[in-house]
């Protein structure tokens, strides 16, 4: 076997690299309400985004070259790439519909941390393995698509949840900060977030039952990832319900979305590292 | 939103309460972990190297160990769904209205209600009371008139079916659920284990038990193979399976692969596992010194072979590569008279045993490992009502949150030498969003009849 030249991960360097420069950018627009400032935040982050979708091209053909074909979302260092691709996506989305460029100093940090966690957790590797007899199939695509996009839109409710409580504190205070949004923008915006990832992680869990039901034969067995991945849509769908409750508006809601983001990243770290199930491989 | 507290008995109270939904779904989530922490549906020997024995006999009497199918954790499912179909009945009435009497009067006091409003006046000497209807029409679109008194109601209303989404998403849970049940009471779930070239009409429960469970036809492993990758990964576990039913061979030699399962009569078979049989399948050629032609056998280890002149031969043992020869055979041979010889052939080395100078002369010309294939057994015939109620599931989850039920009122008060015109707008969902469309929506109102006022007035 020759050996192939691994270009997608020198792109994925530039495209970690662009997230650092697009966060200071991001942080100088904060500090200097430039707008120009601002535009040249979105330029820089668009720029790494558009490297960070040509290396999972160029390792998408890297798969073929090495001789293993398959769509690169199969391990935890593509995941990693794939996760932060659709937290840039979402938020690029965001600031586009919203015209906020605020969440941008909080959410890419978290773009980047996804992106460098591939070189910083250990065992993870950027080698292209061929794909055990269980995930030879098409539901992977969609099953793990699906789920990082629910993921990424939970990580920027998780963020803007955040922000809500800081300026709820303040807002009783009568003294609410000032370059954030009001907290009933991001209250709204926590809500927008979670209906959609809600849907997608609904999805993410249905093709996956559909898949175990076609590798496995059965669409449920209990086993770890699945049920946080259940456990994880039930603190969402707490969520949903509580803001239709007196009483459980607004800041219990924030601290549900906190909570249904810390069940997002064991279903995806804590059950691949902390218990072992028929999901170990991912 | 809350119901008006009505006097209602406490169960159907308790119930109703959104708090029992949020309250159940968390726990839900709570137990749902010690599930994930501690391993399920082990053997009680494996528990019991961990717990003394008190201890585990009371989390076994809890049902810790199987704890998805514990009393309490289907209690907990249960009650949700009571709740569920509760809530759902008792709100659904005043979602039906909207869609079956859309409201499309407004009285004068009723306009008060609504947050999002705009009114202005227009001369009417410049602009008649039907020319205005006119052009308000021609910028809502599709409209429902009344007039009561001179006073005109226009009304507009787009995703009136935002107002069931809700109801649409609980009953997929429920046809889920149903889908499981269904699934729990008529189906089954067993393994079978399968040695090429053996077949069989019977497979064994996963009940615990291994209760064994006669099949109406019967399915046969005509063979197993297992492909690597160049780097010695496991690429594929493949079995060809046939399904013989009254002597017929009805599939033949069916590739069944992991994610490939074979499915017949509703019960589907899936590559599960492999276990390599401790002798391999080995061909044996026999000559006899002086003559020409051989006699080919297939045997496993320990067999014995009678051959033609009363002498015995099995094969003692098998070595893959013996002293880096390559695969080897140990033969003993027990003449019919005098002592046993034991010696070895080599699968490399087809003419090494004419050397030995015996009577017999063994040729080893194949060995073969044998594997028996493990096969996943199930039967699931709620399993389409469970995708039924997913499709369900994703299409009520898109009416709820991706439609909103948009009403928009215009109001006409001829009054004097003046039209009072009051606008009027709700949205069930996506507030600040519907704000601005009827932030523009009145403002090409007001464009329209000619009346460049004040701006809108801002909620």
């Amino acid at each position: 076997m020759h050996q192939v030249q691994m270009i997608s991960s020198k792109l994925f360097g530039v495209a970690m690299m662009t997230y650092i420069v697009a966060t200071l950018c991001y942080l100088a627009y904060m500090a200097f309400k430039n707008k120009k400032v601002g535009t040249l935040a979105t330029i820089v982050l668009v720029f790494g985004f558009l490297v960070h979708t040509a290396g999972i091209a160029f390792r998408w053909r890297e798969t073929h070259l090495t001789g293993y074909g398959y769509v690169p979302l199969s391990n935890m260092y593509e995941s990693l790439i794939f996760f932060s691709w659709t937290m840039v996506l979402i938020y690029l989305i965001f600031e586009w519909r919203y015209k906020r460029k605020i969440i941008g100093v909080f959410f890419i940090p978290l773009a980047f941390l996804a992106i460098a966690a591939t070189s910083i957790i250990p065992g993870v590797s950027d080698r292209i393995t061929p794909l055990i007899p269980a995930l030879q199939s098409n539901w992977l695509t969609i099953h793990v698509t699906t789920c990082f996009f629910g993921y990424a839109a939970f990580a920027a409710a998780f963020v803007v949840s955040l922000l809500y409580l800081l300026q709820y504190r303040r807002d009783k205070a009568g003294n609410p900060i000032s370059w954030l949004p009001e907290a009933r923008v991001l209250d709204d915006a926590n809500y927008k977030s979670i209906i959609i990832g809600f849907p997608m992680l609904t999805i993410g869990i249905i093709t996956g039952a559909m898949w175990a039901n076609y590798a496995w034969g059965s669409y449920w067995s209990w086993d770890p990832k699945e049920t946080w991945s259940l456990i994880t849509w039930f603190i969402y769908a707490a969520f949903l319900h509580a803001r239709y409750t007196r009483g459980w508006h607004g800041k219990k809601a924030a601290y549900l979305s906190v909570l249904g983001f810390v069940a997002v990243l064991f279903t995806y770290f804590g059950v691949n590292y902390l218990i072992s199930g028929l999901h170990s491989y991912a | 939103m809350e119901n008006k507290k009505t006097k209602k008995n406490p169960v159907a109270r308790f119930f109703c309460s959104l708090k029992l939904t949020i309250t159940l779904l968390i726990l839900l989530a709570v137990v749902s972990i010690f599930g994930t922490v501690i391993p399920q549906r082990l053997a009680d020997s494996q528990y019991l190297k961990h717990y003394s024995e008190g201890l585990f006999h009371f989390l076994n009497f809890l049902g810790i160990f199987d704890l998805y199918h514990a009393w309490w954790f289907r209690l907990l499912l249960v009650l949700l769904i009571v709740n569920l179909i509760f809530c759902s009945l008792e709100r659904f009435p005043r979602a039906w209205r909207f869609i079956k009497s859309p409201r499309k009067w407004l009285g004068p006091d009723e306009i008060k209600q609504f947050p999002m409003k705009d009114s202005f006046e227009v001369s009417s000497k410049s602009l008649s009371a039907d020319k205005a209807e006119e052009l308000i029409t021609s910028v809502l679109k599709r409209v429902e008139r009344s007039e009561k008194d001179g006073r005109i109601v226009l009304f507009h209303e787009s995703g009136k079916i935002s107002r069931l989404g809700v109801y649409i998403t609980h009953l997929s849970v429920i046809i889920i659920i149903l889908g499981a049940l269904i699934g729990s009471i008529f189906g089954f779930e067993g393994f079978v284990s399968l040695l090429e070239g053996t077949s069989t009409n019977v497979i064994y429960l996963r009940d615990g038990l291994n209760t064994p469970k006669k099949l109406d036809f019967t399915i046969r492993c005509d063979n197993f193979e297992i492909s690597l990758y160049p780097n010695g990964m496991v690429k594929e576990y493949t079995s060809y399976l046939s399904v013989i039913k009254d002597r017929k061979v009805i599939i033949d030699k069916q590739k069944v692969e992991v994610n490939h399962p074979l499915m017949y009569e509703g019960i589907r078979f899936y590559q599960a596992s492999y276990e390599k049989q401790r002798s391999p399948l080995m061909t044996i050629g026999v000559m006899v010194r002086g003559s020409v032609g051989e006699k080919v056998y297939k045997i496993v280890g320990g067999a014995k072979v009678r051959l033609k002149d009363g002498a015995v031969f099995s094969v003692v043992q098998y070595n893959p590569d013996l002293q880096g020869f390559g695969p080897a055979v140990q033969i003993m041979e027990q003449p019919p008279k005098g002592e046993a010889k034991t010696f070895w052939i080599f699968l490399n080395y087809p003419k090494f045993d004419m050397k030995r100078g015996g009577e017999h002369i063994f040729v080893l010309k194949n060995v073969e490992e044998l594997y028996s294939t493990g096969l996943q057994v199930t039967k699931d015939p709620g399993v389409w009502v469970v995708w039924l109620g997913c499709l369900v599931m994703v299409g009520g989850l898109v009416v709820t949150f991706f439609i909103s039920h948009k009403r928009v009122w215009v109001i006409l008060e001829p009054e004097g030498k003046k039209i009072k015109v009051n606008i009027v707008g709700s949205s069930n969902r996506n507030l600040i969003g519907f704000e601005n469309d009827f932030k523009r929506l009145s403002e090409s109102i007001r464009a329209k009849l000619g009346k460049k006022g004040p701006k809108p007035a801002k909620v």
